[in-house]
């Protein structure tokens, strides 16, 4: 077992890395920009080594930094956190090359599922669904019929060189497509100096689904069942739960066990999250992986009482996930998460400063996730997570009662939160009922 | 009883602090005591760097360990050095010049092992010259004085950890 771990991030995750190191009765290393001087997972850590001023590229991403800090600090393993390096297959690589045991997967299986392409490929050729898509360009409005009638209408007809809505047509019947096809043709042609279109199903009202998987390093991978984060702004989650409303037990069942025996084939080992589009008849396509810890992951912890960062840790180790798991995965209850921002609520400007009050929830089946603090600084330099609120009720009417609670009790000043806006989503009717896609949040803040 | 209790360790810290002690060295079987009072060009080399308000387990810099009790404050309070026994050093009255490490790693005072020290205590340095190496990776890094002047402290010692921001040496700056 380890003796020593260093964190290679901030903030929240940090500070739940360091909650499961003390909990394994691990040696935990900080590390830090001088813009978090004060920050909580420096003051939990055992040791703590600023290595660099407040800018990201000069202190948490700069991995030789972070490498020369672990060296001096003599640790075994670095445990990389959510986003910064923790899916940079060279950073891995150099920790190998140091002899620092990285707590994910491979540097080679980060690589495969970081080329969109390939990672399709691959799932597809292991029978995990894929979203229906022409092989390549398109050349003619003749071929994207034959496409379009093949997938089944909507489509979509994307340009291969570039993107940003640019070169994009959604087809929604035989009708429109030979029109739509050159309209889009010659966009991108204008825009991007090649016309190259390729297609894919259109799903119109797409639901997120994801999947959570645990690998160790004897070839056994387990799922541990989905989350739903259909509620997004501009592609940033702000809502998830588990289960989700839409996912019967056999459809769980089913792709759990066709991604067991994928990500079992081709090596698969520790933490992971395979993303899913789920179309409006139920059905689920397979769009990335994310070869991390996720923010979200409390979530999937509340409902299977399976610590996750702790089973990150034990996985890397060379525990064998019966050790890990001890026992088959049981899903009780239900649970939602509201990733609280320091952003204005209508507006979403950020909202950097002084936190004066900060009274964040408890009671019942309540968890909050956060490194911020009464008379905390919240510095511009990074991103605007504060706090993360996890409840768990019996059902989802429960866990939805809880929230709402729970939001109603956590008071913050200083800043701007997104609390309001939470609390608005959680009385919507149509997220009571279940009516979630990812258009969601567009419907809700509505035009104005 | 060989070993000290955090109570014990606590105590004894207040009292060298307390009589200005610079030094201070203890064996218990068959007891050997040395014991050293500060002078001028003694004050402790570790009072100038204030990162360690903010990391009072921080191992490179204690010179003592640190008693457990001692880090149980609320967060809102930076709690004081732990790591730094002796009071106010004479480098704040001087208003030197510090030569801070730009990057973590180990610092060497020498080119290689066994060769002389690039600079020592007492030596003047011009703006640009190197004062020492801080290894990263395997990469010696040469750090270059940024100011001229004479070398009047010291703040580290040979293949000591250090990290980003830390105080090296301090120029009286001409």
């Amino acid at each position: 077992m380890f003796k020593k771990i260093l964190i290679a991030n901030r903030g929240e995750i940090a500070l739940r890395v360091i909650c499961a190191c003390k909990e394994l009765g691990i040696k935990a290393v900080a590390i830090y920009s001088e813009a978090d001087r004060n920050s909580l997972h420096v003051r939990f850590a055992d040791e703590a080594i600023c290595i660099g001023p407040p800018r990201l590229s000069e202190s948490y991403l700069n991995i030789p930094a972070v490498i020369s800090a672990a060296e001096i600090a003599n640790v075994d393993a670095i445990h990389p956190g959510y986003g910064l390096l923790s899916e940079n297959a060279n950073f891995a690589e150099v920790c190998e090359t140091c002899g620092i045991k990285f707590i994910g997967p491979p540097p080679e299986i980060t690589r495969l599922m970081g080329e969109k392409e390939k990672a399709r490929a691959t799932m597809k050729k292991h029978g995990v669904p894929i979203l229906p898509g022409s092989e390549g360009i398109v050349a003619s409005a003749q071929e994207a019929m034959e496409w379009a009638k093949q997938v089944g209408f909507p489509v979509i007809v994307k340009a291969s060189a570039g993107g940003g809505g640019r070169g994009m047509r959604v087809i929604r019947n035989e009708q429109e497509l030979p029109n739509l096809y050159h309209q889009a043709h010659s966009e991108a042609a204008a825009a991007f100096g090649n016309g190259d279109l390729y297609m894919e199903k259109f799903i119109e009202r797409p639901r997120h689904i994801e999947f959570q998987v645990l690998g160790d390093q004897h070839g056994t991978v387990v799922s541990l069942g989905e989350r739903e984060c259909s509620i997004q702004r501009r592609h940033q989650k702000l809502l998830e739960e588990s289960p989700s409303p839409r996912v019967t037990p056999e459809l769980r069942a089913s792709i759990g066990a066709t991604l067991q025996s994928t990500l079992s084939s081709i090596g698969y080992v520790n933490a992971g999250t395979i993303e899913f589009l789920m179309d409006e008849d139920g059905v689920l396509y397979f769009i990335e992986m994310n070869t991390r810890i996720q923010v979200e992951h409390p979530v999937t912890e509340m409902v299977t009482d399976v610590d996750l960062v702790k089973s990150q840790i034990l996985l890397a180790a060379g525990e064998k996930m019966c050790d890990v798991l001890r026992g088959p995965v049981v899903h009780r209850g239900h649970a939602i998460e509201c990733r609280i921002n320091a952003e204005h609520p209508e507006k979403f400007t950020p909202s950097a400063g002084k936190i004066t009050v900060w009274n964040p929830p408890g009671g019942t089946g309540v968890r909050v996730d956060t490194a911020s603090y009464a008379e905390a600084v919240v510095p511009p330099y990074y991103d605007s997570l504060i706090a993360k609120l996890i409840v768990r009720g019996k059902d989802r009417q429960e866990a939805i009662a809880r929230m709402a609670r729970a939001l109603e009790m956590f008071i913050v000043e200083g800043i701007h939160t997104s609390i309001p806006l939470h609390r608005r989503i959680v009385a919507d009717s149509d997220f009571q009922a279940g009516n979630l896609d990812t258009k969601f949040m567009e419907r809700f803040l509505g035009p104005k | 009883m060989n070993t000290m209790n955090p109570k014990e360790i606590k105590e004894l810290i207040e009292l060298l602090v307390e009589k200005d002690i610079a030094e201070f060295e203890l064996e218990r079987g068959d007891l050997k005591l040395r014991v050293k009072r500060a002078t001028e060009a003694q004050q402790s080399p570790n009072a100038a760097p204030t990162q360690y308000a903010a990391a009072p387990q921080m191992a490179y810099a204690a010179a003592a360990a640190t008693p457990t009790g001692q880090h149980a404050n609320a967060p809102t309070a930076a709690p004081s050095s732990a790591s730094a026994p002796v009071s106010a050093p004479a480098v704040v009255e001087e208003e030197l010049h510090i030569v801070r490490s730009p990057i973590v790693g180990t610092f060497y005072e020498a080119p290689s092992p066994g060769a002389p020290a690039f600079v020592k205590v007492g030596d003047t340095v011009k703006a640009g010259q190197p004062l020492c190496i801080v290894e990263a990776m395997k990469l010696m890094n040469e750090i270059e004085a940024d100011a001229s002047g004479e070398i009047v402290k010291m703040y580290v010692s040979n293949s000591q950890p250090v990290e980003y921001g830390q105080a090296l040496f301090g120029i009286r700056a001409r």
